[in-house]
């Protein structure tokens, strides 16, 4: 029933004028049949009662006038009573007459007729028999002749009266019927009024009933919503203007929803925004303690580094002055059983090349560490080739012999001058050929000097135990050494070819190694022809070859 | 030939005398820079071998006070040290050190260079 509230309201209260002007028109009816009644009673019984009254005193009064015509004796008063008794006749008469107009049902009509007929013979028998008879007697015969008239009377008397019961009962009836017409029309009224009451009662009820439950939907929805929860919209139903709020309510519910949604989106934007502002802030503050961190770790790092630094450079220092008296009386002691032609004893020897050893051991040390530091200085000057390689092989040479190895040097003859640290070619080239030496019995080392367009390549061949592929590819690490069967055997700081290496970087060059395990090994530095003179020192401390064939180290720890 | 060994260490200074006696020469000592400047004021020596590090008047002063003499500026000095780096070097050249033997000393290359200097002096 998709009806609105004011449609509702109007159709109850068409309803109940429809009811009460049908109520209206029902008492109209009714009271006009009650005034029909009233009126017929008014108009035609009350009239015919006293008609029919007025008759019967008047044969009342007719009875008298023929007693009194009886009594009288005076024929003047006869006649009076004659006249009298005329005009009475007239009055009846004209009663009658007037009856008849009261009269309504059939048997009120014949009980007329009959009374009419009555009078009628009564009159004419008072005229034709009575009178006469009296008229000249006043006693004997009077009495039978007024007898002889009872009869026509009491006919007279008993139509008259049956006449008047009719008109009597027929007013009872009028009046009964507007009774029953009032009682009719007062239940009739009530009955209506009570239906229309409760029409009204219940279509107010309902629609009230129905109203106030969606209201309260209505109700507990807004307050849910001021509450804050914006989930539940409202179905009212019913097609009036309730639905209509309520679906106005749900339109307003979806738009702050959408409102909401998007104020919550927007905060949650705003949240993750301030979250990634404090992450970067955090990151940023972060970033400078780590920054801090590391400027006070590379400070801390530097410190290290140079006291490290010092203290490398001192000890080196320090280990050398006892080291000069230990390597200075050997050869002092070497140089004189020389010069007595007396036999050198082989722990004097020994004790040369012990401190010669410790002195190497030393200078790698300090220069490792001086590379890694990058205070490592490169002097270039520009030396001759061959000159240089014959140099370190007139150094070699003693210790060759030492494990009966065949030493060769093959130089071009065109070999020129290379611009180069000559001390730091000199220790590399020393460092490769003492390693050859020391890993080859019996065998051959060469050193093979050859030229191409724009670099200078040494070759240090030789034909000793070699080294396993593994152990190649740790060759140049510092602080690796050989496998251990080897390496006990001819001891070493595993730092000789890591300097040799990082010297040959310095210069621009390089070493590589090729070797088979048994067979030999081939070092070979690369240095490039076209290193520029960057800085020319002092000459440095050129290596003497000994007239003797002694060892010369002195070039290990260059200038 | 007199030469005269300036070092603050005594068994370096026995090992260079050692040394020069076994090459032939008159070794004489000073134990540090103010030493071998009144040395060397009294005896002339032909060459003086001079340590770097040493206490009272290190090498370098020393060498500078005799290069300004004009008595004792021919004589070569030749700088014996343990001090390998290019800069210490370099100042010795500066005030008039004529050359440089490392320590630990190899007889050797100290005599090739003690003759090297006194004939070209001579």
């Amino acid at each position: 029933m998709n009806l609105s509230i004011r449609q509702k309201l109007l159709a109850t209260f068409t309803v109940n004028l429809g009811l009460l002007l049908a109520l209206g028109i029902f008492a109209g009816y009714q009271m006009g049949r009650m005034d029909e009644g009233a009126s017929s009673v008014t108009s035609r019984t009350l009239p015919s009662l006293g008609n029919v009254e007025d008759i019967h005193l008047a044969l009342a009064d007719y009875r008298r006038l023929q007693l009194e015509f009886i009594v009288n004796t005076n024929p003047a008063d006869k006649d009076r009573t004659e006249r009298e008794m005329r005009r009475l006749e007239t009055e009846v008469a004209r009663r009658l007459e007037a009856q008849q107009f009261y009269m309504v049902s059939d048997a009120e009509r014949r009980a007329l007729d009959r009374t009419t007929k009555a009078w009628e013979a009564f009159v004419e028998a008072n005229h034709s028999t009575f009178l006469p008879a009296t008229r000249r007697s006043n006693t004997g015969t009077v009495q039978p002749a007024f007898t002889r008239l009872g009869p026509y009377y009491a006919r007279l008397e008993e139509s008259a009266d049956a006449m008047a019961e009719l008109s009597e009962l027929r007013a009872q009836a009028a009046i009964e019927a507007v009774q029953s017409t009032y009682a009719d029309s007062q239940l009739f009224i009530l009955a209506v009024t009570l239906l229309s009451l409760g029409i009204s009662a219940a279509v107010g009820l309902a629609l009230a009933a129905t109203m106030a439950q969606r209201i309260r939907r209505l109700t507990s929805a807004t307050i849910a919503v001021a509450r804050g929860d914006l989930r539940q919209g409202v179905e009212l139903g019913g097609g009036d203007e309730l639905e209509t709020l309520g679906q106005n309510f749900n339109h307003m519910l979806a738009r702050l929803r959408k409102k909401q949604h998007a104020l919550d989106k927007r905060h949650q934007d705003l949240q993750e925004s301030l979250e990634k502002q404090r992450q970067l802030t955090e990151d940023l503050i972060q970033g400078k303690a780590a920054e801090e961190a590391a400027h006070r770790a590379k400070a801390s790092a530097e410190a290290a580094s140079e006291a490290k630094s010092f203290f490398l450079a001192t000890m080196s220092h320090e280990l050398r002055t006892p080291l000069n008296a230990i390597l200075g009386f050997a050869q002092i002691l070497q140089l004189e059983a020389q010069m007595r032609k007396d036999p050198v004893p082989p722990e004097l020897e020994r004790i040369l090349l012990a401190g010669k050893h410790l002195l190497s051991l030393i200078s790698n040390v300090l220069d490792f560490s001086k590379i890694e530091q990058g205070q490592m200085e490169v002097s270039l000057v520009e030396v001759p080739v061959r000159t240089l390689a014959e140099e370190v092989m007139g150094i070699i040479e003693p210790l060759a012999q030492q494990n009966d190895n065949r030493l060769t040097l093959h130089c071009p003859a065109d070999a020129g001058s290379l611009v180069c640290d000559p001390g730091k070619l000199r220790q590399v080239l020393f460092n490769l050929l003492s390693n050859a030496v020391k890993f080859t019995e019996q065998g051959a080392i060469d050193l093979r000097v050859e030229r191409r367009d724009s670099e200078i390549l040494f070759h240090v061949a030789d034909t000793g135990i070699g080294i396993s592929p593994g152990d190649l590819e740790s060759l140049f690490e510092p602080f690796v050494q050989l496998e251990s069967s080897t390496t006990r055997r001819f001891d070493g700081t595993g730092l000789g070819l890591v300097v040799s290496q990082q010297l040959c970087q310095l210069m621009d060059g390089g070493i590589s190694v090729e070797s088979t395990l048994g067979s030999g090994s081939t070092f070979t530095i690369r240095l490039p022809l076209s290193l520029e003179v960057r800085e020319m020192n002092i000459p440095l401390p050129s290596m003497s070859k000994s007239p003797t064939g002694g060892l010369v180290v002195s070039g290990v720890d260059s200038r | 030939m007199h030469i005269l060994v300036v070092d603050d260490n005594q068994d370096n200074r026995v090992v260079l005398a050692r040394m020069i006696e076994l090459a032939g020469h008159r070794p004489h000592g000073a134990s540090n820079g103010k030493e071998a400047l009144r040395v060397a004021d009294e005896l002339h020596p032909d060459l003086i071998l001079m340590d770097l590090a040493m206490p009272d008047m290190d090498g370098w002063t020393a060498t500078q006070h005799l290069k300004a003499n004009p008595d004792l500026q021919h004589i070569p000095v030749i700088v014996v040290t343990g001090h390998v780096t290019g800069d210490e070097i370099q100042r010795a050249q500066e005030v008039g050190c004529q050359d440089v033997v490392s320590k630990p000393i190899d007889y050797y290359v100290l005599i090739d260079k003690i003759q090297h200097h006194t004939a070209r002096s001579a």
